[in-house]
């Protein structure tokens, strides 16, 4: 994708010379301009308390004293200190913020300057903790004094007990009271808008009832990168066609009685919309990791995963039997290191042989983090120690890229350098299943080994039709430039949004290009305060807590899609920041940018 | 209609400050997700702990608190109350020597 530095900047120079950013005539004397500006900057990136120095913040704290002296340079509006919010260290006012293209930065490093993990501020650590501790005494009083609403178990003595014993206190005492939030029916297709059935609960999250009436909102949860989520257009149309004509289940499984020409010519399309040789779909994109694993790897193979993969990976590769190996999110030089162990000490179990295969697992974009992964210095280590790559590209594929072909295409990488390109069709082309592509001896190997292809039924016409047509539409086969305007519209979408975010003042994480941003908002409850009260005014979002992040890390997740427009973004921020100023979710201590961001 | 919209008293912005006030220490403390009755049995252990803490400072440490309370009510110091509890300190210390 590039940086879009360059072409930022002529608009950037042109908007600030009309306007003052703060609405006000480019005429006053350039002085009382400087002076405003510098005055506005010292008072939000200054520090409202003395920020402790310790190792970690010492380059923080002593940029935010370079600061202050930004006034003794000379005025030019291309040098402006440009901070957005996701710069880590404030770049001084004689130099641009360099980008790729100037050749200042080395990719990597500009990598890691475009995503932001912030710490989360001592306060809020702290009342998480506690908060968590109130709410098990809590639980714990309730579950001595009151009987929970939940089946019993009868006939049990003597056995093992069917639910683990904090599992079972955490969700009916914990999770129960926000349920609310999860699981919430909807009655149209979720495209950017989507229709919200009502419930109350009477009894506190025991049971719900519906009211009968219904909520149209923004919808910022489902999984609609390309926006191909709708009840019309061509997709639909073709989709409908083949139903009619091929009817809607095959009823078997790939090796049995279901295969056909659509699912032949569907696969021949991934294998090129990737640019490998040969490709094998799935009818379920859970299963695609969860079953193919197992056949790929066996007990003497070394597996080397990232530290926050999806748990379809993570049952395929229990399933597998393979050791684990897990290293730091996203962190290259513990991969090297975790490599390097593997490749000197061989297998500990086989006495000190070498392993029969390793195997680096990561994903393109990880959906909890927003994070996009380091392809080309794990292709480089991965040729360095002869290992195999497996690249989950669920939420990638389609999203990123200026053609969609997600991180392979982002980051200008051979598609044939990862030897197995893994992903789901469920999420960029508003379909369901999954496909395995790369060359056509792993493919042939999983035709006749996969338990996916073996047992599993093969994915029915009207969405392998589905997926079909939105791969040509996407690949710009059917004559029309569609596909090109959402991949553009995603990541404008997508970069804007963030942007706007970080100027706002709430902790998001992940880089500035992925579509998937999670706001970390810590508290459970104010988990639920925000999802309740962005649905009463009609936003509709996901949040996600403790199975599925850390327990003191819980946030919204917004999803961008291609079908949003501006108008409905600049909604949804409006609404954002008067939410993060009533329930206090500013935790940011980032420098912020505050000209208006342009799309 | 109109009236409540557009001048809001100074009474009522304090009163909803009030209640924003209480709402920010609901959800930061996580009772706002608990059911009434355990709002109430938190809110009153809070209570109960603060107003332990108080009564322990001023029955134990009076004199102390004698002189926080007129260092942040500037209008109660009185210098001859002050002289006479320094004077029985001192006469206390000089008894023990």
């Amino acid at each position: 994708m590039g940086n879009l530095e360059t072409d930022a900047a002529a608009p950037f120079e042109q908007s600030y010379a009309t306007t003052n950013g703060n609405g006000k005539p480019a005429n006053p004397a350039m002085e009382e301009e400087e002076d405003h500006e510098t005055l506005m900057q010292r008072k939000f990136s200054a520090p409202a308390y003395t920020e402790i120095k310790t190792r970690k913040n010492a380059a923080k704290v002593s940029s935010a004293h370079r600061l202050k002296n930004i006034a003794n340079g000379g005025y030019h509006p291309a040098k402006q200190l440009h901070l957005n919010g996701h710069a880590k260290t404030a770049v001084s006012d004689r130099e641009f913020k360099s980008s790729q293209a100037d050749g200042v930065l080395s990719p990597e490093q500009e990598h890691y300057q475009k995503s932001s993990f912030e710490e989360v501020p001592l306060h809020t650590a702290c009342l998480t903790y506690l908060g968590f501790y109130l709410l098990m005494i809590l639980g714990y009083i309730n579950q001595l004094l009151f009987v929970p609403k939940v089946a019993k178990e009868k006939g049990r003595d003597g056995y093992v007990a069917l639910y683990d014993a904090f599992e079972s206190f955490y969700s009916r005492y914990v999770y129960r009271r926000i349920r609310d939030c999860w699981n919430r029916p909807i009655c149209s297709v979720p495209g950017d808008e989507l229709t919200l059935k009502d419930r109350v609960t009477n009894d506190y999250g025991w049971s719900f009832k519906f009211t009968g009436t219904q909520t149209r909102c923004l919808n910022l949860g489902s999984y609609n990168y390309l926006g191909f989520a709708s009840s019309t257009g061509t997709c639909a149309d073709n989709s409908e066609a083949t139903a009619r004509q091929l009817g809607l289940a095959y009823c078997s499984s790939r090796s049995e009685l279901g295969e056909t020409q659509l699912l032949a010519d569907l696969e021949r399309q991934t294998a090129r919309y990737f640019g490998v040789e040969d490709a094998i779909v799935f009818g379920m994109g859970f299963a695609t990791n969860a079953l193919n694993l197992p056949s790929l790897l066996s007990p003497g193979c070394l597996v080397v995963s990232d530290e926050k993969n999806h748990a379809s990976i993570i049952l395929g590769l229990r399933l597998s039997g393979a050791t684990i190996k897990v290293f730091k999110h996203n962190n290259m030089r513990d991969l090297d290191r975790v490599l390097r162990q593997a490749v000197v000490y061989g297998n500990p179990k086989a006495g000190g042989k070498p392993w029969k295969k390793i195997m680096i697992i990561v994903e393109g974009v990880f959906s909890m983090e927003g994070s996009i992964v380091r392809l080309p210095e794990v292709i480089a280590l991965k040729k360095k120690y002869k290992a195999y790559l497996y690249l989950d590209e669920a939420h990638s594929v389609g999203a990123m890229g200026p053609n969609g072909g997600g991180v392979t295409d982002y980051f200008r990488a051979d598609a044939k350098d990862v030897d197995i390109l893994m992903g789901t069709f469920t999420k960029s082309f508003g379909s369901a299943g999954g496909y395995i592509a790369g060359s056509k001896k792993l493919i042939d190997f999983l035709r006749a080994n996969s338990h996916a292809h073996c047992y599993a039924s093969s994915i029915s016409p009207p969405i392998a039709q589905q997926i079909y047509t939105s791969m040509r539409i996407i690949m710009g086969e059917d004559g029309t430039d569609i596909g090109r305007q959402k991949i553009n519209q995603l990541a404008r979408n997508a970069r804007y949004f963030r942007k706007r975010l970080a100027q706002i003042g709430v902790i998001t994480y992940g880089h500035e290009d992925s579509p998937v941003v999670p706001m970390l908002v810590y508290l459970f409850s104010k988990i639920g305060a925000v999802v309740r009260t962005l649905t009463t005014r009609h936003i509709a979002v996901v949040g996600a807590g403790f199975p599925a992040t850390p327990i003191m890390e819980g946030r919204i997740r917004f999803c961008l899609s291609a079908a949003h427009t501006k108008e409905q973004l600049d909604y949804a921020l409006d609404v954002i920041d008067e939410i993060s100023d009533d329930f206090g979710l500013k935790y940011s201590r980032k420098p912020k940018d505050l000209n208006p961001i342009e799309y | 209609m109109d009236d409540n919209k557009r001048k809001p008293t100074a009474y009522e912005k304090f009163i909803r400050s009030l209640q924003r006030l209480y709402f920010v220490y609901e959800l930061n403390t996580q009772i706002s997700i608990c059911e009434p009755w355990e709002k109430v049995f938190c809110n009153l252990l809070l209570c109960s702990c603060l107003c332990l803490i108080l009564y322990a400072s001023f029955a134990y440490v009076p004199s102390y608190c004698l002189l926080l309370f007129q260092f942040l009510v500037p209008g109660t110091a009185s210098n001859t109350s002050s002289y006479t509890s320094a004077d029985k300190f001192f006469s206390a210390e000089s008894f023990y020597k």
